[in-house]
């Protein structure tokens, strides 16, 4: 039964996963706390085109998908004002993102036959390059994270008044900087269209159990490992796409995770006392 | 503690050329506390915001001695953050740490003697998100002493806190200012207002500024209400109808 461990492109992915467990405990975190759940997806769905032109012109896909994520950055923050919520604008650059790599890949390019790996990941086509580069984005964002962790987490805590701690303003960009770095180095294992269920989704599971900041990323880090190694042997014994397989394991986790805290909360659990 | 605030002339606002406060003059010694008092959107917050260094334009002089640290309504801290009472009782210590050195003992020493101090010890290792209104605002104090700040500017402590716990606060504050720190609170309370050593009356511009005694008369408190107060019997008591924007 345990037979696919000894497979060379099983151990890749295994190596793929246990690479980005750390990130999707650092950031999945700031994400869930923050609310950047939608900035997230939004930056892995701008990849798309990204990857698209890439696979086309022979552009490195990391350095094309990060391009295209950071514009979308820069979209979403530029379109958002009086007149339009952040939310509205990331939908809007997402819709129109989606869009443009769909006519770009059907159209223009013609490499439909990639598509589903740029959308739903390939896991288990994982190379030494690709492993490479996921060490590469984590070790930026660790070092983003070391520099910049107080204040994202006093941020996160205290939107308002956080200058009044002593708190760098650059703290903010970093943390977005950060997540794109992460949703690009999860395209290869999660697709474009499922990095979320890989950086997000751990974090959202666990969050309602965790007592500190440190508990919480440490947890969301080993969840994102076991969901991850399970839903690859699901992926191999089924015959299922490793992406989907890794979701489907998540989505389950996160509403365990929902009924768990509905059955505490029913059975008179503690929640905020009054004033 | 040797603290001392000075302001002359302070004028500001979000907007340049638009100003949400003018002509503000402050003369404060270290051991006194000040009620700002001033109905909503009459300048309270952009004064603590200019005093902080934080308003987008200032005109006028600032002179402080000692650090400043600032208290949030506890109302708009989040609940759902998974940290417990030491927790953001240490993060008064984190402008102070540079991002390459971990948090020392003698931060974690401070932070536990500041839970102490407002009489939260033993709820160092409560998650703030179970404590009640009163317990939070007290720890946001601890983590303004944590900040070993001279002067601390509270934004309505008493806002969100029942009557007891109100008086606690103010109990609390008390004891801080006689230690030798100012204290400055901003609030629409009137009765509380007449429990510190000075109030600040501000709608937009100075309208006062003394002891209780001289500044909480029906002229003065007309003039910083306008037409939100509603006046009681004999005219010496009032009381101020509030319209909530926020």
């Amino acid at each position: 039964m345990l037979d696919f461990v000894q497979l060379p492109f099983m151990q890749r992915a295994a190596l793929e996963l246990a690479l980005l467990a750390p990130l999707a405990g650092i950031l999945g975190a700031q994400i869930v706390l923050r609310g950047l759940a939608f900035y997230a997806h939004g930056v892995g769905t701008a990849a798309f085109p990204g990857l698209v032109v890439a696979s086309a012109t022979g552009v490195p896909a990391p350095a094309a998908a990060l391009g295209t994520g950071l514009l979308f950055a820069g979209l979403t923050d530029g379109l958002r004002g009086p007149r339009l919520a952040a939310d509205a604008a990331t939908a809007l650059a997402l819709v129109g993102a989606l869009a443009i790599g769909v006519v770009l890949a059907s159209d223009v390019f013609a490499v439909g036959a990639e598509v589903d790996q740029m959308l739903f990941g390939s896991l288990l086509a994982i190379g030494a390059d690709e492993l490479v580069g996921t060490l590469a984005a984590l070790a930026v964002v660790a070092c983003l994270a070391a520099v910049f962790r107080r204040d994202w987490a006093v941020t996160a805590f205290d939107p308002a008044h956080a200058g009044s701690l002593g708190i760098r303003r650059a703290g903010d960009w970093t943390l977005l900087l950060a997540i794109a770095v992460a949703v690009v180095a999860a395209l290869d294992a999660a697709g474009a269209l499922l990095v979320s269920a890989v950086l997000v989704l751990p974090a959202a599971t666990v969050r309602p159990f965790a007592r500190s900041m440190r508990g919480l990323e440490l947890a969301a880090g080993a969840l994102a490992l076991v969901q991850g190694l399970l839903g690859l042997w699901l992926a191999y014994e089924l015959n299922l796409p490793p992406g989907a397989a890794i979701a489907l394991v998540g989505g389950a986790a996160f509403t365990a995770s929902l009924a768990l805290v509905e059955v505490s909360r029913l059975r008179g659990g503690a929640g905020p006392e009054g004033a | 503690m040797d603290a001392a605030l000075r302001v002359r002339g302070l004028t500001a606002g979000y907007v340049p050329g638009v100003p949400a406060i003018e002509d503000v003059e402050l003369d404060i010694a270290g051991g006194h506390s000040l009620a700002v008092l001033g109905p909503n959107g009459g300048g309270k917050t952009t004064l603590f915001r200019a005093l902080l260094g934080q308003a987008p334009w200032r005109r006028g002089e600032i002179e402080v001695r000692g650090a400043l640290a600032y208290v949030p309504q506890t109302e708009r801290s989040r609940l759902d953050f998974p940290i417990d009472a030491l927790g953001v009782a240490l993060m008064g210590r984190y402008g102070t740490t540079p991002w390459y050195r971990r948090l020392s003992r003698a931060d974690r020493r401070a932070a536990h003697a500041a839970l102490e101090r407002v009489g939260l010890g033993d709820h160092a290792r409560t998650p703030y998100g179970e404590l009640s209104g009163g317990q939070r605002q007290r720890v946001l104090i601890a983590r303004a002493l944590a900040q070993e700040a001279g002067v601390l500017l509270l934004d309505e402590p008493m806002s969100g806190v029942d009557r007891p716990s109100a008086d606690r606060v103010l109990a609390l504050l008390a004891e801080l200012r006689d230690e030798g720190r100012i204290v400055l609170i901003s609030t629409h309370d009137i009765d509380h207002a007449r429990r510190f050593d000075g109030v600040l009356c501000i709608n937009r511009t100075q309208i006062a500024c003394g002891s209780p005694q001289d500044v909480l008369n029906a002229e003065v408190l007309a003039r910083t209400y306008g037409a939100e107060l509603v006046r009681l019997g004999d005219g010496a008591r009032a009381i101020v109808v509030q319209h909530h924007t926020h």
